[in-house]
């Protein structure tokens, strides 16, 4: 990697980090690295200076003794590997082991791919169905972003200056939940992938949550395939209705990767299948 | 025991895969400088000014230049394609040189350009070589131009398309060059020093004495590394002039659009043929997209020489175009032309069957060649083999039609699999090579290979055939190469010839030096001799090899201490049948590669591991090509698959089993060795096999459907699955 000469600062606290990143007009924050390297070795960024976060204290692990915390320094492999969360919320396993490969996610972090918002990360999707929030911390304190409202177009977010991700929270992980991610080699960025969150009474559907990635610039909830399933009786047939109306919905991209309408194609297939996974947890 | 034939383990792997190989990036002698280039971020634009000052300005930034020894840079003022170079810069460090390459201000006046074959041959297409008159690089016809009218009961037309591929070997290219008054040293990651040497030491003007290539370990090449690179002459110029030494490694980015691309070939055809599936006549017209500059001549030539494949179609005539676009010129990929080939004329044997409703397979059998040599309409003549009678021994050994009714099982239960079987005959091996077999003074032997192998396991295969002539251990048969302070001429490794012309050379070498030792060893011990396991006895009594040779080193008897051997090989003609398995996801139209089996008459099999190993790794390009690969250029002919994050190229994840098997008894070539070479077979049979197999699938769903063109992306096999 030869990107134009940098600074390179580790931070010793989250007081400090933040500090720098508020004062240095050119100072980034660097994790795991998985996205920013990638970005320095084509020299497509030239930060003036790389405030190195990953020996933070506090930011990391993941704790599920009352609501799931994730700390942002959690990497995709922490979170894959973590046997309670996995029983606890078996779709935040699910996605994090379709994220790329091993070697990245020993390497990449939670809190670098919501703050990077890539347009084809996986965890906005799986978080969106989880109506997860998103907590900073910045010169101005600490605030809580509904991860809904946390990705503002493609790699942009809510984080103002100096801002970091402290971690996430996850208050309400349904059992029925899933992650369908299709690409077309194993590890890839995904063409399009699916969230479901699905909770049933009496046979009913009592509530549901869609999110997908790959149909527009950003990740996005699925809300009128959501209403299409408010208290029907949980059946094939309303995953169906869904996925048409979900498809109904976007109007996706079109690039060689893939047309617009294959997209519209897979995001019908893929809430299908995301539906009948999670039911059938 | 005959080491030939044993699956030995290669001797290279203790140092490649413990990290002990040295790369071109390895090498950096004391005092190097870094060079790169400055690239055209436009597919064709006149050069108006190159202003290399505000650069040069930087005190880390030792050179820069717009012309050195060698071809010339943005030849005629222009460049022809993304990624062409403009300029070079020499720098103390690759830090300093990036920064310096971002402060070269280029003027360009864009031009009209075309990316698309058929759009560069219109009328008043923009012209990449006006000299040239038109955008037609080469043309050329082969065997009879009847075969376009040909009567036949039965005629079907159509197009097939072969795409643009990158190599995308592990190793990206590089040189390293140190002059050092005397000797100019040129280190590159390339098939052919001897090339290498030539071109450096005739742009300099420099007698071959005083100039020395040197190959390292090289992490793939697949044909990409078989012309020599302009970079290559221009980074040795650079050391010569500066007296320093100079290295460039190419960026991922940078060997994409820099290093020759792959395949990209078009074929229009007319086939003739009656009610039981036998051809009448095969017409074709092959236009290959050879990017902007022809340095891969003759790719499209054997594609049309073998356009007739294993079949007998007396009746055939092909055209070739190549033609001139604005993309980075197109140079040999494993298989180079014969991949393209079997795919256009195993499509149409499928087509021809589904236009009859026949069997694939009966199709075929009906006009498989009977009855070898057998020379094809376009002169080429297969050597040996019993194409029909190893296609039989295929069909049970591969269980091609068990696979054909679990096919029909699964689908019976809802799964959608597919199985395509695909028959190839290849052309292999040419032209001189070289070997020196050498005693060494504790009687172990060095031999030198003219050949260049870059990760195949040659120096293994070539060490067990020398020390079957020797009848020596392995172990006592060191294998070194690619160094031309070591032998000083050879062709290199390519075209499947390293065993077979390689192996050959080696072989003949170690016979002469053996009867040559042997003579001297009837002068020590006064009496003919003979000789077995390394042991010379008469009846005087007996000496080691070890003990003859000594005494040649010490003046005590005399002979030969080495013997140096050129070994002129005739091709050779491998044949074989695959079968590719597919599962199709009906919804989305994914393909999984499920299995994969071959079964190949490639005359003697020196080593089945490693000749396993190259089916496996040529399987998995050739899938590749089937489904995942492809060089996209945009309209304003930018390469978007600019890298290894946007090109699909398969990995270990995407790879089907593999079930390989060789044919038990293998009709060998003439040559001392009785190799045919499998190193291109894998990439050879895969597309077809793996396109039928996906069409199979398809068809059950749509019988209409069709696959014309590779690669078999999702969306294309989602299309075709739709109504
Ligand atoms: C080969 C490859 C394949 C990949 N495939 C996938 C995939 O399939 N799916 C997927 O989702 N991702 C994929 N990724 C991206 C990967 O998940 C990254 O790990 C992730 O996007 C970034 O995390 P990081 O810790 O590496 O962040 P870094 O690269 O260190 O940083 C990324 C950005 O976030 C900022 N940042 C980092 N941490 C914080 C923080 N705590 N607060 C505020 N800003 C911060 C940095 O300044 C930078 O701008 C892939 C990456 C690679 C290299």
């Amino acid at each position: 990697m030869f990107p134009p000469e940098l600074d390179y600062v580790r931070a010793r606290s989250l007081d400090e980090a933040i500090g720098v990143l508020a004062s240095r007009e050119d100072a980034v924050p660097i994790a795991g690295g998985q996205s920013l390297v990638p970005l320095l070795k084509l020299r497509a960024v030239s930060p003036g200076l790389l405030v190195d976060i990953r020996g933070l204290k506090g930011l990391g692990g993941v704790d599920v003794g009352g609501p799931i915390r994730i700390g942002a320094l959690a990497t995709h492999g922490d979170i894959e590997g973590h046997a309670e969360l996995r029983a606890r919320c078996p779709v935040m396993a699910e996605a994090a082991s379709k994220i790329a490969d091993v070697q990245v996610r020993s390497f990449g972090t939670v809190g670098g791919s919501l703050a990077h918002a890539d347009p084809l990360a996986d965890w906005p999707p799986v978080l969106m169905a989880l109506d997860a929030e998103v907590h900073v911390h910045g010169p101005s304190g600490s605030r809580a972003i509904p991860m809904g409202d946390f990705v503002r177009g493609p790699y942009t977010t809510a984080l103002e200056r100096g801002e970091l991700v402290t971690g996430i929270v996850v208050r309400d992980c349904p059992r029925g939940a899933a992650y369908l991610k299709y690409a077309y080699r194993h590890g890839d960025f995904a063409v399009v992938a699916v969230a479901a969150a699905l909770r049933a009474d009496g046979g009913h559907v009592s509530e549901a949550r869609l999110a997908a990635i790959g149909v527009a610039d950003r990740p996005l909830r699925l809300g009128q395939a959501e209403a299409r399933l408010a208290g029907v009786p949980v059946s094939e047939d309303a995953f169906a209705d869904a996925a048409e109306a979900a498809a109904r919905s976007v109007s996706p991209p079109d690039d060689h990767r893939a047309s617009s309408g294959y997209r519209r194609a897979l995001l019908a297939t893929l809430v299908k299948r995301a539906l009948r996974a999670a039911a059938g947890r | 025991m005959r080491l030939v034939g044993r699956p030995i383990p290669r001797v290279e792997d203790a140092r490649i895969l413990r990290g002990r190989a040295t790369y071109l990036d390895d090498i950096e002698p004391p005092g190097t400088l870094h060079a790169g280039f400055v690239r055209s971020p436009y597919p064709h634009a006149r050069v108006l000014r190159v202003d290399m000052s505000d650069a040069l300005s930087d005190p880390r930034v030792i050179a820069g230049y717009t012309s050195l020894p060698g071809p010339p840079m943005a030849p005629g003022g222009k460049v022809r394609f993304q990624g062409e170079a403009v300029a070079m810069l020499v720098a103390v460090d690759r830090y300093a040189l990036a920064d310096a390459l971002e402060r070269v201000v280029v003027d360009y006046e864009p031009l009209p350009h075309v990316v698309d074959p058929a759009k560069a041959l219109e009328e008043g297409a923009p012209l990449l070589h006006e000299e040239n008159g038109s955008n037609v690089a080469h043309t050329a016809r082969y065997g009879s131009p009847d075969a376009a009218g040909a009567a036949a009961p039965r005629v079907l037309e159509g197009e097939l398309r072969v795409q643009r591929v990158v190599p995308a070997a592990m190793e990206p290219r590089g040189v390293v060059a140190a002059y050092d008054g005397h000797t100019l040293t040129v280190w590159s990651s390339t098939q052919v020093p001897y090339d290498v040497r030539k071109e450096v030491a005739g742009a300099l003007g420099l007698p071959l004495s005083r100039v020395r290539a040197v190959q390292p370990d090289v992490g793939g090449a697949f044909g990409s590394k078989l012309i020599v690179y302009p970079e290559e002459v221009w980074v040795a110029a650079a050391a010569y002039l500066l007296g320093r030494p100079v290295k460039w490694v190419a960026t991922r980015s940078e060997d994409f659009r820099a290093t020759t691309h792959g395949r990209d070939m078009g074929l229009a055809f007319r086939v003739g043929f009656d009610g039981s599936g036998r051809v009448r006549s095969l017409w074709g017209r092959i236009t290959c997209d050879v990017g902007a500059y022809h340095w891969g001549e003759g790719l499209s030539d054997i594609a049309a020489r073998m356009l007739t494949g294993p079949y007998d179609i007396r009746e055939a005539g092909v055209e070739v175009v190549d033609v001139y676009t604005n993309k980075t010129p197109l140079g040999a990929y494993r298989g180079a032309g014969r991949p393209e080939a079997t795919f256009f004329v195993e499509r149409i044997m499928d087509m021809v069957a589904d236009e009859l409703g026949l069997d694939p397979v009966e199709v075929r059998r009906a006009n498989l060649v009977r009855g070898l040599p057998y020379t094809n309409p376009f002169g080429m003549t297969y050597d040996t083999g019993d194409y029909t009678g190893t296609l039989e021994a295929a069909l049970s050994r591969l269980g091609y039609y068990e696979l054909l009714r679990w096919a029909d099982e699964e689908w019976a239960r809802g799964r959608l699999v597919g199985v395509g079987l695909s028959i190839y005959v290849e052309v292999t091996t040419f032209g001189f090579e070289t070997a020196i077999v050498r005693a060494e003074p504790d009687g172990s032997f060095t031999v030198v290979t003219g050949t260049t192998p870059h990760g195949q396991g040659v120096a293994t295969g070539i060490a067990q055939i020398v020390a079957d002539e020797l009848e020596v251990p392995l172990e006592s048969v060191r294998v070194v190469w690619g160094d031309t302070a070591l032998v000083q001429d050879g062709i290199g490794t390519m075209g499947s010839r390293s065993i077979t012309a390689g192996g050959s050379a080696a072989l003949l070498a170690a016979r002469r030096l053996r009867e040559g030792l042997k003579a001297a060893a009837e002068q020590l011990l006064g009496s003919p001799v003979q000789y077995s396991g390394g042991r010379f006895w008469g009846p005087n009594g007996e000496a080691q090899i070890g003990d003859v040779v000594r005494a040649i080193y010490r003046g005590r008897a005399s002979g030969p201490l080495e013997a140096y051997e050129v070994y002129n090989a005739r091709s050779t003609y491998p044949f074989g049948v695959h079968v590719a398995v597919v599962e199709v996801d009906p919804e989305t139209g994914h393909v999984r590669p499920v299995l994969y089996r071959s079964y190949d008459d490639a005359g003697e099999i020196v080593n089945p591991l490693l000749a396993e190993g190259q089916i496996h790794g040529g399987v998995l390009q050739g899938v590749g090509q089937a489904l995942y690969e492809e060089a996209v250029y945009d309209g304003e002919g930018n390469l978007i698959t600019a890298n290894l994050a946007l090109y699909g190229v398969p990995t270990f994840a995407e790879a089907p089993r593999y079930e390989v098997r060789f044919a038990e008894r293998p009709h060998r070539s003439e040559h001392p060795t009785g190799t045919k070479g499998v190193g291109e077979i894998g990439a050879i049979a895969a597309t077809p096999a793996v396109v039928r197999a996906v069409e199979h699938a398809v068809r059950r769903v749509r019988p209409g459907a069709r696959a014309t063109s590779t690669p078999l992306t999702p969306e294309k096999v989602w299309m075709m699955l739709r109504p």
